[in-house]
């Protein structure tokens, strides 16, 4: 049997190599080498997830350290290998360039001839091309049989050529373009992954806003402004909510479940910057961004991806009392945001000294973790009517004064804020990646779900026949759609060259060749 | 709660339905004439409509437990694996439709029996969705790659029928020694679900506490009688007899079921072997895998995979990164299930390529299609429960 796959078209790589070009070419085009780069490929994505990589391992340690600690001398060996970065190594993005430039050549070196043989095809064979295919028969006919024969193909939607003594049948040829339509699709992919690389084609920036907070995006260079306008966060309620209900006893062994995290938002466009330096802004769109639903705006998408699980404080509003009189002065509030230095509460004033947004002690010195204010504490200073300065350190739990002091100071309330973090994004390689990932499906679905299938008959004297069957998938399902229409018409059954062979006993194996 | 009972109902009759198809199908196929892949007996027709019925049944468990729970039911390990198992006898059915071919329904059946039971050890309680899971593009993405796979595993059913069939049993090789594996395997699967019903039943098992590699009180609830503790472990409740204390780093629990399930599948195999059976499981298999001919054998698995892969592409990766796209905002992060799936599409592809080679189909070409089975419930069952990723269910 002879290599029908391209009807035997003469193929570049298969060329004895002159030049190293050839050589090359040769290399690439081999579906040997093909093997070898997806095989590796396989092994190597199967190491990257022995251990996880390092965007996954926790931050508070040092990758060196993480690995060994972990998981003692064999993530010595992983980390030493470079393999807690294994996807963005050089040898792997090796493999896939090798297999990019493989998948070009191959489809090359293997499309042109392949086009050329189909598109000229001759209906009349020669014996040789015909004894060369898979499927052969040979016997009696008679041009009348062929004629039904072939009307009864077409039944089958087969397109049937006659030329003189000879029929050509062909059903699905273009399923043959599949491999090279994939093909050429995963190559657009991966251009497009690979444009990824180039930080101009895509902007990434995390923006932590606060509720009634608007921030420049700086993904947009600061053109766009987004207000983060209330932050919602819902959790499953069995108790008060009847479709969670069937939830209860789920929610009971694993605590609280969240159901929902969603950022109302409003849009804004700067037009201008006022005289003060601040942005003229012009509102351009309002909604939401909730977990798997981002919003979208221009290129850009704002997804809710974190949110801060302790609120922060916007406002804190105080009393001072009088302990000897009883009297109450206040309340006054002081804007975290945006606070003041002194509070003039009539006869006594009170000196806003130090704020701590984010109050620690560290090294026995007051300090701050954070600029956010989430655990505010201030220092005040207490003018008080006799002309003396009390002094206090005032925070959440925390009222540090002098036992002697005549005023004491007392929280009257806070005004809280949720804080999103969204992430802005946009990338212009997606396009690139949407088009080659279509291509490659369009491709895959052509190729596997529409096999090619041929008939030859030829006719030689008054009644000798040849029949001969090619199709590049299915033999056996090419078979039974022919076969019992070629007993129908009289014409010789064919016979499958390339079966595996019938074993006359236990221990032999066979394998056939394919072509 | 009620839609959920039925639900749960219908699922056993579906699997009682799927049992009686593999029996008749057993019948069918031990009747069957040697030659030309016919078969004169009605068994196999009835077994066929079986399984139809039982799929159908399943269906009615998918549609009343996704009415019951408020959201596609796939979205635990239980309802995949129990979706994954009833996309396997869809795939059946639908190859079972070209080829009509009983010796399939044989080998593929007991295959899906296995996965569904395999899935009702994991806990079906009804839990929240978190909001990561809740989108459109999880039912999408989930069922198509799930009837992808599903689709695919019939391979492994064609491909041991395969191997079944040319190996020679009289002489020591490669292909033999393995596939006695292969059946090994699937004996400790069988003995992992028969001892955890052994044992939920006569409620053996118990809790430990321990200090953990960080430091932390961690408790561990057994459900098999404890072979393995955590060193320092206090017992909480049950008994612990003779476990063994093992350091903290490795997971006891985890090596406990495994060792049990290993247990098992030792104690079923030798049963087979030596005192049923008497010869080696393959062996035992092969006159009924003979009943196919090697090029059917052969093109049933190419056809799986080549009706299974766009599917799995569809669905495992494109509809995956879609999603992954929305959800965490980067269409591909290279999560360890991520690249697992990327390994199956890569398994199947090589599988592909490798026969456009000269010479390097049959029996290579039908351990590839045992390999990418084994990859797929890898990544089901591995991936899953023992390198947790963000796609864990766990
Ligand atoms: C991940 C990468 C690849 C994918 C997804 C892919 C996909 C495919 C598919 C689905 C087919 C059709 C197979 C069939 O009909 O049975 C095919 C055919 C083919 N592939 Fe690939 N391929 C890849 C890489 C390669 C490489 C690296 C080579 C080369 C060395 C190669 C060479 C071929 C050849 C020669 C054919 C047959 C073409 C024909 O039938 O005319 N492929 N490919």
């Amino acid at each position: 049997m002879l290599d029908m796959k391209y009807d035997g078209a003469d193929l570049r790589s298969k060329r004895r190599p002159r030049s190293w070009i050839d050589r090359v070419w040769s290399f690439f085009a081999s579906v040997k080498v093909g093997l070898w780069l997806i095989g590796l490929i396989i092994v190597g994505s199967a190491i990257g997830t022995i251990f996880p990589q390092e965007m996954y391992i926790p931050q508070q340690l040092p990758a060196s350290q993480y690995y060994t600690d972990e998981y003692g001398t064999p993530g010595t060996i992983y980390y030493t290998l470079g393999f807690h970065n294994l996807y963005t190594s050089w040898w792997y993005i090796t493999l896939i360039v090798m297999l990019t430039l493989s998948l070009i050549v191959v489809s090359i070196d293997r499309f042109f001839p392949l086009y050329k043989a189909l598109k000229n095809q001759p209906v009349r064979r020669t014996d040789r091309f015909m004894r060369g295919q898979r499927l052969i028969g040979e016997g009696k006919g008679s041009d009348e049989q062929i004629d039904a024969f072939g009307d009864a193909l077409k039944a089958k939607r087969y397109q049937v050529k006659r030329d003189g003594d000879a029929l050509l049948a062909e059903k699905y040829r273009f399923g043959r373009w599949g491999p090279y339509v994939n093909h050429i699709g995963l190559v657009i992919f991966f251009i497009g992954a690979m444009l990824r690389v180039f930080p101009a084609f895509h902007t990434d920036t995390l923006e932590w806003v606060r509720e009634g907070d608007t921030v420049p995006l700086e993904a947009t260079d600061d053109e766009y402004y987004l207000r983060n306008d209330q932050f919602i966060l819902e959790m499953y309620d069995p108790e008060n909510n009847a479709e969670d209900a069937k939830f209860a006893e789920a929610i009971e062994k694993a605590g609280a479940v969240p159901k929902n995290y969603e950022t109302e938002l409003t849009l804004f466009k700067k037009t201008g910057t006022n005289e003060d330096g601040s942005p003229q802004l012009e509102e351009v769109d309002t909604g939401s961004t909730k977990v798997n639903h981002p919003f979208k705006f221009e290129k850009y998408e704002v997804y809710q991806e974190q949110y801060s699980s302790r609120p922060e404080f916007l406002s804190m509003s105080f009393n001072v009392a009088d302990k000897e009189t009883g009297d109450v002065y206040g309340p006054f509030t002081v804007d975290l945001t945006n606070p003041e230095t002194t509070y003039d509460l009539g006869d006594v004033t009170v000196k806003l000294n130090d704020l701590y947004p984010d109050f620690e002690v560290k090294d026995g010195q007051p300090n701050t973790k954070s600029p956010r204010a989430l655990n505010p504490a201030f220092f005040m200073a207490i003018d008080t009517p006799d002309g003396t300065t009390e002094s206090n350190l005032i925070g959440i739990r925390l009222n540090v004064a002098d036992e002697e002091n005549r005023y004491a100071v007392q929280f009257a309330g806070t005004e809280m804020a949720s804080t999103s973090g969204l992430r802005v994004k946009s990338d212009s390689t997606y396009p690139v990646l949407i088009v080659g990932g279509i291509i490659f499906m369009v491709g895959i679905v052509m190729g596997m779900y529409w096999p090619h299938r041929r008939i030859w008959i030829r006719r030689h004297g008054e009644t000798d026949v040849l029949v001969a069957g090619f199709t590049n998938k299915n033999p056996s399902s090419l078979n039974r759609e022919i076969t019992p229409l070629l007993e129908k018409h009289g014409l010789p059954i064919w016979e499958d060259q390339a079966r595996f062979e019938k074993k006359t006993d236990d221990n032999s194996t066979n394998e056939r060749g394919e072509s | 709660m009620e839609w959920i009972q039925w639900s749960s109902r219908l699922l056993f009759i579906a699997f009682i339905l799927y049992a009686v198809a593999t029996v008749l199908f057993t019948i069918a196929v031990s009747g069957m004439r040697k030659d030309r892949n016919v078969n004169r007996i009605a068994y196999g027709k009835y077994a066929f409509m079986l399984a139809v019925i039982g799929f159908i049944a399943q269906m009615g468990y998918f549609i009343l437990r996704w009415v019951g729970v408020g959201y596609a039911p796939v979205s635990n390990l239980y309802e995949y694996t129990t979706f994954f198992g009833m996309m396997m006898v869809l795939g059946f059915l639908v190859v079972y439709g070209i080829y009509k071919n009983d010796v399939l329904g044989l080998f593929a059946m007991p295959v899906a029996l296995l996965v569904i039971a395999f899935a009702s050890m994991f806990s079906s309680e009804v839990a929240p969705l978190i909001p990561a899971l809740n989108s459109v593009w999880l039912k999408i993405h989930v069922t198509t790659a799930a009837l992808g796979q599903g689709i695919l595993a019939i391979s492994f059913a064609s491909g041991l029928i395969f191997l079944l069939n040319e190996t020679s049993m009289r002489e020591q090789s490669k292909s033999r020694t393995w596939l006695e594996v292969t059946m090994f395997v699937l004996m400790c699967t069988l003995g992992f679900i028969l001892v955890s019903m052994l044992f939920k039943a006569i409620g053996a098992g118990g809790v430990v506490e321990f200090t953990n590699d960080r430091g932390t009180q961690e408790s561990y609830e057994y459900f098999m009688p404890m072979l393995f503790v955590p060193e320092g472990a206090q017992l909480v409740s049950g008994a612990s007899g003779l476990s063994l204390e093992l350091p903290t780093f490795i997971n006891t629990l985890k090596l406990n079921t495994l060792i049990w399930s290993v247990i098992a599948g030792v104690v079923i195999y030798v049963l087979l072997r030596f005192v049923i059976l008497r010869k080696r499981v393959a062996e035992a298999l092969q006159p009924l895998a003979k009943k196919v001919d090697l090029d059917l054998a052969d093109e049933i698995s190419y056809r799986s995979i080549a009706i299974g892969l766009p599917v799995f592409i569809l669905g495992g990766l494109i509809f995956a990164m879609i999603w992954a796209q929305i959800a965490w905002n980067r269409f591909w992060g290279w999560d360890p299930k991520e690249v697992w799936a990327l390994i199956t599409m890569l398994i199947y592809i090589y599988y592909l390529h490798m026969r456009i080679q000269r010479g390097w189909t049959g029996t290579k070409a039908a351990w590839l299609c045992v390999g990418g089975f084994a990859v797929i419930m890898f990544n089901l069952v591995f991936v899953n429960l023992v390198i947790a990723g963000l796609h864990s269910y766990a």
